[in-house]
């Protein structure tokens, strides 16, 4: 009789300890980022930026420009300084720097790779990361592709001070 | 009794928590699947897709704005279904008449504007050859797709019609006109040079007219200047051959 008085609450609090570990267990699986959200929150993030910049980049090579009391657009401005460098590099630099100047501020890498070889436009503090999107021009002499990069703008301006890093505002300076 | 209604229920509880600890195993296995089916992962991959279905869009717009003016400075010299000579294609062979018509540019105009613009689309994936009906009407060039553009990923199709509509400074009207002109001249003047000279001098059109036998070829200046980057004088270039015996045309 003494035995088994004995025995019941020490079952009971045996239960009630595992039924505690069954809910930390439960609770444990759903804290935010143990399973699910570490992903998602990511690559929302960077779809976001990845949309925004290839919308970016077809507004930059459609917007209009008059170039010798004409009006043409960006590309139209990059495929006659790629087949006139030196007579269109200036006016490509400054309505490059116009134009996404006042979108980005400083920190962009715009490239314009013309038969492999990569031309940079844009930050001259090039930092290497994920080309976010790139658009083909049609042109008869072959290839050529534009690349926007505003990564390291974002990844400066949220992260880089917080590790430590130069000030976004203040080191990238476009050429 | 009372010994086994105890063990009863110690065994009652360790089978409960067997089976729940199992439960959440299972539910901890079957959440770590579906790290890749994330929430909002569909509506990402669709804006990607969105994205691509944009640059495609501006490669065929701006090809298309590219290639016009070749394609409309191809038609000044084209084969009309009378064969050639001396590299001028004939508009008449004898009693074969093969002057220009609208159906016959507008034919050729497709022609040559999908064979320019394969040109472009031949190094960029997905975009299908010889895939426009191309009317020019009004001053604008209007390229019908016959197929939309199909960009995937994934289980996700997105479907497209890159249809286009560019605004040009030419129209058929000239090369009708000269084609016309020609079939009137050639009724009246013949074979006579003279008479084609006279006839020339009152045209709008700049005439130039070589002879080589019963073969007169002519090159006529429309004084249109066509094409994007560079501007082309478009001069039409055609021959007729009044040698009326078979037996004399080689």
């Amino acid at each position: 009789m003494y035995k088994k008085a004995i025995n019941r609450p020490v079952i009971s609090v045996f239960i009630f300890i595992l039924l505690l570990l069954l809910i930390f267990l439960f609770w444990y699986l759903q804290i935010p980022g143990k399973v699910i959200h570490p992903m998602a929150e990511k690559q929302t993030i960077k779809a976001e930026i990845t949309n925004d910049a290839t919308l970016v980049l077809l507004n930059y090579l459609r917007t209009p420009i008059i170039l010798d009391n004409k009006e043409i657009d960006m590309t139209d401005l990059i495929i006659l300084w790629q087949n006139n460098k030196e007579k269109y590099s200036n006016i490509l630099n400054e309505e490059t720097k116009e134009i996404f100047g006042g979108v980005y501020g400083y920190c962009y890498t715009f490239n314009i790779y013309d038969n492999e070889q990569k031309y940079n436009f844009g930050s001259n503090q090039y930092m290497p990361g994920d080309s976010l999107t790139q658009v083909r021009i049609p042109t008869k002499e072959g290839d050529l592709i534009v690349e926007l990069n505003p990564n390291q703008f974002f990844s400066r301006k949220f992260y880089s001070t917080q590790k430590g890093g130069i000030d976004p505002y203040k080191s990238c300076e476009v050429k | 009794m009372r010994r086994a209604d105890t063990m009863f229920f110690i065994g009652f509880i360790v089978f409960t928590l067997v089976i729940l600890v199992f439960a959440t195993y299972t539910f901890y296995l079957s959440e770590r699947k579906s790290n890749t089916e994330i929430i909002g992962d569909k509506q990402i991959k669709l804006l990607e897709i969105y994205g691509e279905g944009e640059k495609q869009l501006f490669f065929i717009d701006k090809s298309a704005e590219y290639v016009q003016g070749d394609a409309f400075l191809d038609l000044s010299s084209f084969d009309t279904g009378c064969g050639s000579k001396n590299n001028y294609y004939l508009w008449k062979k004898g009693f074969q008449d093969c002057f220009l018509t609208q159906d016959l540019i507008q034919k050729q105009f497709n022609k040559t504007f999908n064979s320019r613009l394969n040109e472009y689309f031949i190094n960029y994936g997905g975009l299908l050859q010889d895939n426009y009906e191309i009317i020019l009407k009004d001053n604008y060039v209007m390229g019908n797709a016959i197929n939309p553009l199909n960009i995937k990923a994934e289980n996700i199709s997105y479907l497209i019609t890159p249809n286009f509509k560019i605004k040009t400074d030419y129209n058929f009207d000239s090369l009708l006109d000269i084609s016309e002109k020609a079939k009137k001249y050639s009724e009246e003047c013949k074979d006579d040079l003279n008479c084609w000279n006279l006839k020339a001098q009152q045209s709008t059109y700049q005439w130039q007219i070589d002879k080589n036998g019963k073969v007169f070829m002519f090159d006529v200046n429309t004084n249109l200047k066509v094409g994007f980057f560079e501007q082309k004088e478009f001069i039409v270039k055609f021959a007729i051959d009044f040698e009326e015996n078979p037996l004399f045309t080689s």
